[in-house]
């Protein structure tokens, strides 16, 4: 089993599977880091991420189109984001249950629409998808170290980084940032220099529904090839605890969500290496043993740096 | 002396029949600092929100700059050169102090640009600053200045707005005597260059010490406006209250028996897990009023509730009489004639949502004097309540009316009522008299008094350093969860000399209270 996990480190084959794994869990993270900044978390990235597989792989094979499928996803994603505000911003309901209901009606339905339209239960896998797009980079790609490194990943990998650089510009060098700060933060305050905050939130909310869309939308189309009841399988909520561990700020969340991305990396080698003597279920808890144990690590540095202050 | 803004006649009436403005009138001249006082529910800040724009008069008419307007939000009174500095402060912690500033009407490069030109942005706050010499750090985040501080930003966030009449609802409340002061530079400095201040407050010291006129609202209306070099202290607080008010509480001097209550070395950690008390030690005897000054957030909060029972105490010890305090339970420390009146009467204090009957006996219903058999006897507490609202003055239609209708002061004179009807050997008031009016605060601190005299040890803290000095024997100063000095209470004190203490910047003391134990 080392050995196997070794050769896949020494050939950067882990590097691969670790930017592929990483990519929605840090999507997703971004969407959640927006709508938690502007103070109306949204806990829905599961339901929403589930909703835009499904839109995005259904419209996708209807169309023959990934560009079309991606955006029918996102669109969905948003879409349900709206009707999460509405909820929560206009009807005053709490976010987070506004956000549990969001990820219940998210499994439920994609399973509901996946019978009525295609009459199958587990999964749908169209023969003829054509599916987000590998970033071939001629040139590079013979390179042997450079090559595998920086060519041959999927589209969506490429527009998590950028998402990444576009957070950072949007939430530290735009008023509409300092905007979206202020209205998480003292929402009277904003309020009272003619901000509205309700128009925020709802933005907030939307460009989560953006982030957790293009999730979604890689999950059935650039990860795998169909969509699978309940695929997402907590990546929504290893998200929201990217946010905390990341302290709220989009690099931070790049380095959560590489940490996460490691430990599902090495869950899946060690997983598809034959001859393990270690039980699948223990190497599957992984990911979740390493957010349980980052979240605790987090709580205690947070509290010693709170001590340090104080003295 | 031009008028610069005139209000004529407001009325309000909310659609719950609420009548908050009656017939106010309002004449500010350009150039004046215009104080406005009033009791709470007087209808000050019904008048500022409508000012504001942010609720409509029912009637009455505003003429600014000789123009009639109405505003339909705060928008337009900030365009049209208004600014308001809350009492509470309307500032985002976590961004800078220029972020602060400019939020809203952020630089951006370029008319179309969506980024922030934070080098224009930076520019302009370092000029603004030293132009009204309002001293703060541009990049620092807020949450890491000082109240007085937080203070000049606010001012600076409505000079950058172009403002040219500046409302502050009564800036002084969190402050100490020497940021007042401060505060007070910067007024009469934005006066000189030809601002005009409307200043809201209920201290009328600071109304005689500022102000250059002043208008008296009572019960929604417009009593009277004076020049205030005309007027003195007890002729407004007259017109405030209707009737006369002593200033002074009249006490004799203290007559401290035993100690009852030994607090040595205690520590304990605020709700984050930071040590909030560092070894505090201070005795408090039978028969004297001790009171705690210092800048709020000092450890105040934590020591009444490690006494109480409402916070672990992390080491130290509590003595109460012959018993140890740490440890036991709320329940059981209640149970020993140890009185408290918390801070926050809306939340700790009072259910908002019971009647006052049932909150004048949330202390006491285990007592089967209001016991038959398993069941509260109605009829006894009925009877009960009814003595209480007499003698403490509760001003309610009866007893079953829900306590969340009161009014602050009503509401507190209930929680007063509950805490002195077990006849407390140990009295804890914590802010007893915040938010509530002069002729309530009257009554509280009699009552205090009175249980000073009866032979109650009474420990107080307030955050207003007035109320401190009037009713205390000795004065304990707290900084930093230490207390850095106890201080007799004689004539000669001065705000500014515990005010010394208050920021930290001298120690008087080491408890030679040891020898107590």
């Amino acid at each position: 089993m080392w050995q196997a996990l070794w050769t896949q480190i020494a050939d950067l084959t882990l590097i691969v599977v670790l930017l592929r794994l990483m990519t929605p869990i840090l999507l997703s993270a971004l969407g959640g880091l927006i709508s938690d900044i502007a103070g109306v978390i949204n806990i829905g990235l599961e339901g929403l991420m589930l909703l835009s597989a499904f839109t995005s792989i259904a419209v996708g094979a209807a169309t023959d189109s990934w560009v079309i499928g991606t955006i029918a996803g996102v669109a969905a994603s948003v879409a349900m984001c709206y009707v999460m505000g509405f909820f929560s911003i206009k009807l005053k309901v709490d976010i987070i249950i506004a956000g549990f209901a969001v990820n219940i009606f998210g499994s439920g339905f994609t399973v509901f629409l996946m019978s009525k339209i295609y009459g199958l239960t587990g999964n749908y896998s169209p023969e003829n998808l054509n599916p987000i797009p590998n970033v071939v980079i001629p040139g590079i790609q013979d390179i042997p170290v450079l090559g595998k490194l920086l060519s041959g990943h999927n589209l969506m990998v490429w527009i998590s980084l950028i998402a990444v650089v576009f957070c950072f510009v949007l939430l530290y060098r735009t008023p509409y940032g300092v905007h979206l700060r202020s209205v998480g933060e003292a929402p009277a305050a904003a309020k009272s220099l003619g901000i509205p905050v309700g128009r925020v939130q709802y933005s907030a909310l939307a460009w989560s529904g953006v982030f957790s869309g293009l999730a979604g939308a890689y999950m059935s189309m650039g990860m795998t090839s169909m969509f699978v009841k309940d695929m997402t399988a907590g990546t929504g909520f290893l998200a929201l605890a990217v946010v905390l561990l990341g302290n709220r700020n989009p690099v931070g969340i790049f380095f959560g969500s590489l940490i996460f991305g490691l430990a599902s990396a090495v869950t899946t080698i060690v997983q598809t290496t034959p001859g393990s003597q270690v039980p699948s279920q223990f190497i599957q808890m992984i990911p979740y043993v390493v957010t349980i144990v980052a979240l605790v690590i987090f709580a205690v540095r947070k509290k010693r740096k709170l001590l340090t202050q104080a003295s | 002396m031009t008028i610069l803004l005139e209000m004529k006649d407001i009325h309000k009436v909310y659609p719950n029949g609420t009548a908050a403005n009656r017939g106010v009138d309002l004449t500010v001249y350009e150039g004046e600092i215009h104080a406005l006082v009033g009791e709470n529910g007087a209808g000050k800040s019904t008048l500022m929100k409508i000012l504001f724009g942010l609720e409509a008069p029912t009637s009455g008419t505003i003429e600014y700059k000789g123009k009639p307007v109405s505003f339909k939000g705060p928008k337009d009174a900030i365009e049209q050169g208004m600014g308001m500095v809350h009492q509470h402060f309307m500032l985002a912690p976590s961004l800078s102090v220029s972020e602060n500033i400019v939020l809203g009407e952020e630089p951006k490069k370029g008319p179309l640009s969506m980024f922030r030109d934070r080098a224009t942005e930076r520019r302009g706050i370092v000029k603004l600053i030293e132009t009204y010499g309002l001293k703060v750090d541009p990049d620092a985040r807020v949450e890491t200045i000082p109240v007085g501080q937080k203070q000049r930003v606010e001012i600076l966030k409505v000079l950058y707005r172009g403002a040219r009449l500046i409302i502050l609802d009564e800036p002084t409340a969190v402050l100490t005597p020497q940021e007042t002061d401060e505060l007070f530079a910067s007024i009469k400095a934005l006066v000189g260059q030809g601002y005009t201040i409307i200043f809201i407050t209920h201290k009328l010291r600071e109304v005689m010490e500022i102000s250059n006129r002043v208008t008296v609202i009572k019960a929604g209306k417009t009593i009277a406006t004076l020049n205030t070099k005309e007027t003195n202290p007890e002729q407004i607080s007259r017109l405030m209250v209707g009737r006369e008010v002593l200033f002074r509480v009249e006490k004799q001097p203290a007559e401290p028996k035993e100690p009852v209550l030994s607090i040595r070395d205690l520590h304990s950690v605020d709700d984050k897990g930071a040590p909030a008390l560092r070894g505090i030690s201070l005795d408090i005897r039978a028969g004297e009023v001790v009171g705690i000054a210092g800048v709020e957030g000092n450890g105040q909060t934590e020591l009444v509730e490690a006494i109480t029972g409402l916070r672990r105490a992390t080491s130290g010890s509590i003595r109460y009489l012959d018993k140890e305090l740490v440890g036991k339970s709320v329940a059981n420390i209640r149970a020993m004639k140890i009185g408290h009146v918390p801070e926050d009467r809306q939340t700790t204090g009072a259910s908002l949502t019971s009647t006052i009957a049932e909150n004048l006996i949330l202390d006491h219903y285990r007592n089967p004097e209001f016991k038959r058999g398993p069941f509260l006897n109605k009829k006894k507490i009925k009877q009960f309540a009814k003595v209480m609202m007499e003698i403490f003055d509760v001003r309610a239609q009866n007893e079953e009316v829900l306590a969340g209708s009161l009014s602050g002061g009503n509401l507190q004179k209930v929680v007063i009522a509950r805490e002195l009807s077990k006849n407390p050997k140990l009295l804890i008031a914590s802010q007893p008299t915040r938010g509530v009016d002069i002729g309530a605060i009257e009554f509280i601190h009699r009552e205090i008094i009175k249980r000073r005299d009866g032979g109650a040890a009474v420990l107080l803290v307030s955050a207003e350093l007035s109320e401190v000095m009037a009713l205390s024997d000795r004065i304990a100063v707290i900084y930093e969860g230490e207390i850095v000095a106890v201080l007799d209470n004689t004539p000669e004190l001065t705000e500014e000399n515990i005010g010394y203490y208050m920021l930290g910047l001298g120690k008087k003391h080491r408890e030679k209270e040891g020898a107590a134990q």
